[in-house]
């Protein structure tokens, strides 16, 4: 039996894999949108540099955004003002006259009902923030994503191909980790070290985060071995998932439009409708 | 040679790995729906049993040989059905036989019904888990016993393939190959 993320109160979710290509951004875009569409709240925050997903729900140009927020966040005294202000929606200051600062200022409101995003256009993030103040936000941004539990039902994460400290910012800041994977047997490798990664993560940031789900995106059942990959991958001890390879992903993204939108009743919408139910809803 | 022992060393260390991170066993592989779509309206249907061992056995003498051991028999008869519905799987078996006796034969008829739900797990497997179904023994005509199933038990996993018309199901050593009725 599969454990729902719901019923544990695991609300926190990052999407994570150093690979590239294996489907994050589309698995989080649909994933959010997916719970948004069944009532949940919901808040999808764009960790990826190159911000697709802010792009994707036209966010992309939304000032400030994930880098001010974090940059913010990374000056002295920023816990304190998280853990002062959030309460009331805002992010207080520690010291006297120092101006209040409401998170809803860096968020993409209502970008679809019921579902906010934090969006990240800047690509240079990495470069002007520097390693030394990500390090700084990583625990006031975990701080801050505790308190917004209080109002969405679920944060959801992407993040970028890469295992630097924006990616374990995230990680670290998250309740539970979805791996995307590629539908190919070399996956294994690429798992083993996001696991790694999680581990260290979690190890941090003091509280426990694990993998709860493998997503093979992009799944055919024409390839050559296919039984072989699935005899191999059903031995893991985690819940994987297939999702097809299907021409209503690319053809939604061009439109700007969520795969419930585009193609509610494809396969590739009915995989990820069983994600939601199994590995999430419960 | 080097290659695949690297290989299997990976999985072993991820392996390891998944049972330290994540939440525990049973934890399930779901093929695509584009995968399990076909294959469900596949198995859809009624289905009779026309082959069934249990090793090498007919599971007909073995079933014989245990419920009727001691016992002179003659004409006994088994038949055994699949239903797959969307979610449901019905299984109806009977055996039948006349037991001869000294004062004469009596019917001996064993009856067993199951309802099940069914789902595809993993490639080429089915997880079967009974809900409700009883199981009834009638002598002459008149029932001698009957038992409920108990408490649900956990899901059976069953291994499935199409050989031609032939649906195969296979359960450790239990082997049964089915022809469709409708």
């Amino acid at each position: 039996m599969i454990s729902a993320l719901a019923p544990l109160g695991l609300k926190i979710v990052a999407v994570a894999n150093q690979k590239g290509g294996v489907g994050k951004t589309v698995t989080a875009a649909t994933l959010a949108s997916g719970l948004a569409r069944r009532g949940q709240r919901v808040l999808l925050v764009d960790g990826d540099p190159q911000g697709n997903l802010s792009l994707l729900f036209g966010a992309e140009d939304r000032k400030p955004e994930l880098g001010a927020l974090l940059e913010m966040l990374s000056k002295d005294g920023a816990e304190d003002r998280v853990e002062d202000g959030i309460d009331t929606d805002s992010v207080s200051a520690s010291k006297p006259g120092r101006r209040k600062v409401n998170v809803d200022e860096f968020f993409a409101k209502r970008v679809k009902l019921r579902m906010d995003m934090l969006p990240l256009g800047h690509r240079r993030l990495r470069t002007e923030l520097g390693d030394g103040r990500l390090e700084e936000a990583e625990k006031p941004f975990a701080n801050l994503l505790q308190k917004l539990k209080t109002r969405y039902d679920w944060i959801l994460m992407d993040t970028s191909p890469s295992n630097g400290v924006l990616e374990r910012l995230l990680i670290s800041a998250s309740e539970a980790v979805i791996v995307p994977l590629e539908f190919q047997v070399f996956s294994v490798s690429g798992l083993e070290a996001i696991l790694d990664d999680i581990s260290r993560c979690a190890e941090r940031a003091g509280h426990d985060i694990k993998a709860r789900a493998l997503i093979f995106t992009k799944a055919e059942n024409g390839l050559a071995r296919v039984d072989t990959y699935r005899k191999v991958f059903s031995s893991f001890n985690i819940p994987i998932f297939e999702v097809c390879k299907s021409e209503y992903v690319p053809r939604a993204l061009e439109r700007g439009r969520t795969l419930w939108e585009a193609a509610p009743a494809s396969y590739v919408a009915r995989d990820y409708s069983r994600i939601l139910d199994k590995v999430f809803l419960g | 040679m080097a290659k695949r022992a690297e290989k299997s060393d990976v999985r072993e260390r991820i392996t390891k790995k998944l049972g330290e991170n994540t939440q525990g066993p049973g934890a399930g592989y779901s093929v695509s729906s584009a995968v399990s779509d076909p294959l469900k309206r596949k198995l859809r249907g009624r289905w009779m049993v026309i082959e069934h061992l249990v090793g090498e056995e007919e599971y007909l003498a073995r079933f014989v040989s245990r419920a009727l051991r001691d016992m002179e028999i003659e004409g006994e008869e088994y038949t055994a059905e699949y239903e797959f519905r969307e979610f449901i799987c019905l299984k109806r078996v009977g055996i039948q036989a006349t037991i001869l006796g000294e004062a004469g034969s009596t019917e001996y008829f064993y009856r067993l019904r199951v309802a099940s739900v069914w789902d595809l797990e993993g490639s080429g497997f089915l997880s079967i888990r009974p809900e409700m179904g009883y199981q009834c023994t009638e002598l002459a005509g008149e029932t001698a016993a009957v038992k409920d199933l108990d408490e649900p038990p956990e899901p059976v996993i069953v291994a499935f393939r199409f050989e031609g018309d032939s649906l195969i199901l296979e359960e450790g050593d239990d082997y049964k190959r089915l022809e469709r009725i409708t």
